[in-house]
């Protein structure tokens, strides 16, 4: 029983690898470069790209007809021997920086960008704070207790 | 004092999923364009009506205009098309169409068969122009001024409500 179930996994992950395969050859055959450096930059490019229809996946993860279009847009673009922030610039000029992945550090986007580390440095000072003051308590008690002690003490003599 | 100390990290959570909830009511699908206030970009394309014309830029003349983007695999274009029809009978401002990677005959036939609003259309067979104008699906609108600037785009089928919100006001 055990071993049926590893065979039909195994049997379904290769499937899974030679379709994989298929399509990096797919592409490959779809935008040809003469050099490999030229290659590496366009699926990196693919990859940091946002597509503007599906909107949470890529470009290079996409199938919908704009990210097709795109696609062949960006690969013309490394082709022509365009650099890199030439083509981000080609993109943001007609989709916005919602088209890039990493957006672009300015006044809209501070908040995404210095957001977190305030929301960090408001926990430690919360957790600081609350921490003195609880701290404050109980050396006040300490004292209390200390005093009434004495107190007790002294009038026993 | 310390009050306000015990219940501060509370008060931050809520105004934290407050302020992320409000985002998420937020309609992703709209995209904000970047060529509003921005001129039309230039373009040299045939007409749909007839392969041998060249369009241009210069040939979208008579303003204010609104520049659809159809099709025919498009189906909410068809939903949209008898509220163009109903534009172009009541109101004074040209429509004109950008087919978008679409077939010649088989946009032509619709065009015969349902009606057609456009003064001409773009036959944009590769999408270049819809590239260069920020599509990403089809219906889009775009609205150019009387100095042929883009004043504002909305994606998806033109309602009469819509258009009174975003259209309208800068028509005036």
């Amino acid at each position: 029983m055990k071993s049926l179930f590893f065979s039909i996994i195994l049997a379904i992950s290769q499937v899974i690898w030679s379709v994989g395969i298929q399509n990096l050859d797919v592409q490959k055959e779809l935008y040809p470069f003469d050099t490999g450096e030229e290659e590496i930059r366009f699926n990196k490019l693919l990859d940091d790209y946002r597509c503007p229809k599906c909107q949470s996946s890529n470009l290079s993860g996409s199938n919908s007809p704009i990210a097709r279009d795109l696609k062949i847009e960006i690969y013309r673009l490394v082709k022509e021997g365009k650099k890199d922030y030439e083509i981000t610039e080609f993109l943001t000029q007609r989709y916005g920086d919602f088209i890039l992945y990493k957006p672009p550090f300015q006044p809209s986007t501070y908040l995404l960008w210095i957001g977190p580390f305030a929301l960090l440095l408001i926990a430690i000072l919360c957790v600081f704070l609350v921490k003195r003051s609880k701290q404050k308590k109980v050396s006040d008690t300490d004292l209390r207790a200390l005093k009434k002690k004495f107190k007790s003490e002294s009038e026993k003599r | 004092m310390k009050k306000i100390i015990d219940i501060a990290p509370l008060v931050v959570f809520v105004l934290l999923v407050l302020a992320l909830f409000s985002f998420l009511q937020r309609d992703n699908n709209q995209l904000n364009s970047v060529l509003i206030d921005k001129n039309f970009p230039e373009f040299t394309l045939t007409k749909l009506e007839d392969e041998d014309i060249i369009l241009s830029k210069s040939d979208i003349s008579h303003f204010p205009a609104i520049v659809n983007v159809w099709a025919t695999w498009c189906i909410t274009c068809r939903v949209e098309h008898p509220f163009l029809l109903n534009l172009k009978k009541e109101s004074k401002i040209k429509i004109y169409g950008l087919n978008y990677k679409d077939d010649r005959q088989k946009a032509l036939s619709l065009l015969e068969r349902d009606g057609n609003p456009f003064e001409f259309s773009i036959y944009d067979k590769e999408g270049s122009l819809a590239i260069d104008l920020g599509v990403y699906g089809a219906p889009e609108t775009f609205l150019i001024n009387s100095d042929g600037i883009i004043k504002t785009r909305h994606v998806g089928a033109l309602t009469p409500e819509i258009w009174n919100k975003k259209f309208v006001i800068h028509l005036k």
